[in-house]
């Protein structure tokens, strides 16, 4: 096939199958609360702890220069894998003909899963979630944000109720190159009697390195040499205190190129995730708004109500929503807005002042600057609930 | 593809159209996916590797570069683990059956040695291989008697076809817990998931102290590796939503026994199927090998049909392949082994793997793709070294000069 030529650079990691066929915490780490975002959905239990099994063991370095460097590795390698593993689940969807596969890790113990977004896909589809132990159980997809490559997934708890096994948060702020890391799933889809597989690695970019240059499309990333494959999509990677910093995502030619979602994207954008929300474009547009109760209040009201977009509080928008009136109106990620009905505005705030008193319906000239060039589009926006 | 043609088949590795379809929004959004870095900071830097030359390297005495002359040329083959002081020597027979000479080379006494083929276990793919010498260092194997249930019985590959592929959803939900690792029998050691091997370099050959060919860590539970990862198929390729027959599978059972397209099947054993689920669902309690009485029904007529539960025919998608790099000519049909993540090359398998502290957990056998490597473990070599040196065993008749056995 000519396309396969193109797609040397990158692939991703959900692997299908035709149907004809067919058929399936560390010593390290400073201050955890400042770790994690204090603002999530009502009712879902998270965790930045790790077990005290693995908190207690000797910390690993990154470059060992021993065999005793080396059995302090592999001593939070095997904890890690031990108390993490029971969490990890493959992925099942059928759609058509086809029934693509890929692996998750379920987060909290009412079953909330985080997976890739080319894994779970649209929102409200119906999919299979199999436990490391074999059990399957249903589940839906929620949101996603395509760009970054992030999904999340809801096990259907009222028809299989259950205390779900999870694993707790980490920061991939904090992730260095040259610390080792875990990564599982299930490479190739799912196995029966073959739990989710380990691979170790170290990471080799980190999501900051990556993303300090903001040109186009250069979402954060956390590179690492652990191996993986299609199936493998959203699986997990663990840092060796036992936290989950990374969701696997794609892969290049190159055996060291193996990539996957940064956490953090997941805990900023864990509203919209929750809410079935897709998006695409970086979720870097928080970090310009406060942590802490603050933030939650700005993500959930006013900037992005009727644009059906996030705005950044340098006025550069962050995420467009599908569906929404900012892309209705060709509007982009990255494009920052100057002029509202053509009065200038300098802050997030006077933006939100302006829409939030226009109500569904009403139109808006937005004037903005995409790359180095002036533009100008009329956004009609839409009711709050129509995201 | 729902049309699948009825001649091949593809591994489960085989990745329709529509997957890349699906991963088309990725590939502009990260072009920058091979960005530089620092390679003193990957798991293969010199520095990790370095670390373990403690521990491999009372191994490396009793390993050996085996080559082999292919077509006018010497190259390598395989490494090789010593065995007895006077030159028996394992390695991996599909690496070295069917070319005119096989050799080893040596540091003490200095020189290359001519090898004879004295047995090959098909169900390892491990060949005995004897030189004349002295004064070898035999490899001592550690024991790695598992755990009884320890080795998961069942199938453990996937579906493509016939396997039970995806469980169904069930209530009540059975929540996985944190495992404890079963105890191994008395004088046995544990061999644990996430735990580093590390491959033993030649040392026999190159006279002196060598790092580690390759790190990693044990991936997964110890297993059996079947001959296709494809399913256990009738080779049936139904209609869609149906129990019809809409085409036969080349040399497979179903062909064998007459089935032909258009016919329905209607109970394997007296289990009813009625569509491709029902017939996933039956076949997953199969063994390769096993017979199936299958009631079939053509025009007006009732037949019984045995039929053989075979394998699909292998076949190796050119993209896994890129994206695996080099993999072994054999890797799959193994009795039992340890699946680690070391970037073992297919010339480095043959010689002995170790643990931290130097235990000889087994031989490599085989690079399996870009995620897998496999060790076949000490104890089933062990148990065979006798049957090897008698034999019985003798390698098989030269036929294509392919190095597969069956």
């Amino acid at each position: 096939m000519g396309r396969r030529s193109r797609w040397l650079g990158v692939l991703a990691l959900a692997c299908s199958v035709a149907v004809a066929a067919v058929v399936s915490n560390s010593a390290l780490s400073a201050d955890q609360s400042q770790a994690v975002p204090a603002t999530l959905p009502a009712g879902v239990p998270f965790t930045t702890t790790p077990p005290p099994d693995i908190a207690s063991l000797k910390p690993a370095k990154n470059t060992p220069t021993s065999v005793e460097d080396l059995k302090d590795i592999q001593a939070r390698v095997e904890a890690v894998v031990k108390h993490m593993l029971p969490a990890v689940v493959a992925i099942s969807i059928r759609s058509n003909d086809q029934i693509e596969q890929g692996s998750g890790v379920i987060v909290s113990k009412d079953g909330y899963v985080l997976t890739a977004g080319h894994v779970s896909g649209t929102p409200g589809t119906k999919l299979v979630i199999i436990l490391s132990n074999g059990t399957a159980v249903g589940g839906v997809a929620l949101g996603a944000n395509t760009q970054i490559d992030s999904g999340m997934i809801k096990i259907d708890t009222d028809q299989y109720p259950a205390d779900y096994p999870f694993v707790p948060m980490g920061d991939s702020t904090r992730l260095a190159a040259g610390q080792w890391v875990v990564a599982l799933g299930h490479p190739g889809g799912y196995q029966g009697t073959r739990p989710p597989v380990v691979r170790i690695g170290r990471v080799l970019r980190t999501p900051s390195s990556v993303h300090g240059d903001r040109s186009r499309g250069n979402t954060p990333y956390i590179r690492t040499d652990c191996e993986l494959i299609m199936g493998d999509s959203g699986g997990p990677l663990f840092d060796l205190d036992g936290r989950l910093v990374g969701i696997n995502s794609r892969i290049g030619e190159d055996i060291s190129a193996n990539i996957h979602v940064p956490i953090d994207t997941f805990e900023q954008s864990w509203r919209l995730l929750a809410d079935s929300k897709v998006s695409k474009g970086d979720t870097d547009g928080l970090l310009g708004l406060p942590k802490g109760p603050g933030r939650a209040q700005a993500s959930s009201q006013g900037s992005h109500g009727s644009l059906g977009a996030i705005v950044a509080a340098d006025l550069r928008i962050t995420q467009i929503f599908d569906g929404g009136a900012a892309e209705k109106a060709h509007l982009n990620p990255e494009d920052v807005i100057t002029k509202v009905n053509g009065k200038p505005i300098k802050t997030l705030d006077e933006l939100k002042d302006i829409l939030g008193a226009l109500s569904p319906g009403k139109s808006v000239n937005l004037e903005y600057r995409r790359g180095g060039h002036a533009s100008e589009a009329s956004v009609t926006l839409l009711p709050a609930d129509n995201q | 593809m729902k049309d699948s043609p009825s001649a091949t088949f593809p591994r489960w590795l085989v990745f329709a159209a529509a997957m890349l379809a699906g991963a088309g929004l990725m590939i502009n959004s990260l072009v920058r996916a091979q960005s530089p870095f620092n390679p003193g900071d990957s798991k293969t830097a010199y520095a990790v590797q370095a670390s373990f030359a403690s521990v491999v390297k009372r191994a490396s005495f009793s390993t050996v570069r085996v080559m082999v002359e292919d077509k006018g040329e010497e190259r390598k083959a395989a490494l090789g683990t010593i065995i007895s002081s006077d030159g028996y020597i394992l390695t991996k027979a599909s690496e070295i059956l069917h070319l005119p000479r096989v050799f080893v080379r040596l540091a003490k006494p200095s020189g290359t040695y001519d090898a004879k083929i004295i047995g090959v276990s098909e169900s390892m793919d491990i060949a005995l291989i004897k030189i004349e010498a002295k004064g070898l260092t035999p490899v001592e194997f550690a024991d790695t008697r598992p755990a009884p249930a320890a080795t998961p019985a069942g199938r453990g590959r996937r579906g493509l076809f016939g396997f039970g592929g995806v469980p169904r959803p069930t209530t009540p939900v059975v929540v996985p817990k944190v495992i404890e690792p079963a105890e191994p029998p008395q004088g046995a050691i544990a061999v644990n998931v996430g735990e580093w091997v590390a491959t033993v370099n030649a040392g026999a050959s190159e006279g002196t102290d060598l790092p580690p060919a390759y790190v990693g860590v044990v991936s997964t539970v110890r297993r059996k590796i079947y001959a296709s990862t494809d399913s256990h198929i009738l080779g049936v390729v139904p209609e869609e939503q149906s129990n019809k027959v809409a085409s036969v599978v080349p040399k497979t059972g179903a062909e064998s026994a007459g089935v032909k397209a258009g016919d329905v099947i209607v109970s394997v054993d007296g289990n009813e199927v009625h569509n491709l689920d029902d017939l996933h669902r039956v076949l997953a309690g199969y063994e390769i090998g096993d017979v199936a009485t299958v009631q079939i029904q053509r025009g007006k007529e009732n037949l019984n049909l045995r039929i053989v539960v075979g394998t699909a025919p292998e076949e190796v998608d050119p993209e896994m392949q890129m994206l695996s790099g080099d993999v072994s000519r054999r890797s799959t049909n193994f009795a039992a082994v340890y699946q680690h993540d070391s970037l073992l090359r297919p010339e480095d398998c043959g010689g002995p793997l170790v643990d931290i502290d130097g235990h000889v957990l087994g031989i490599n056998i085989a690079r399996a793709g870009r995620t897998e490597s496999y060790a076949i473990p000490a104890d089933l070599i062990v148990a065979d070294i006798d049957l090897l040196k008698s034999g019985q065993l003798a390698p098989p008749a030269s036929k294509t000069g392919k190095g597969q056995g069956k």
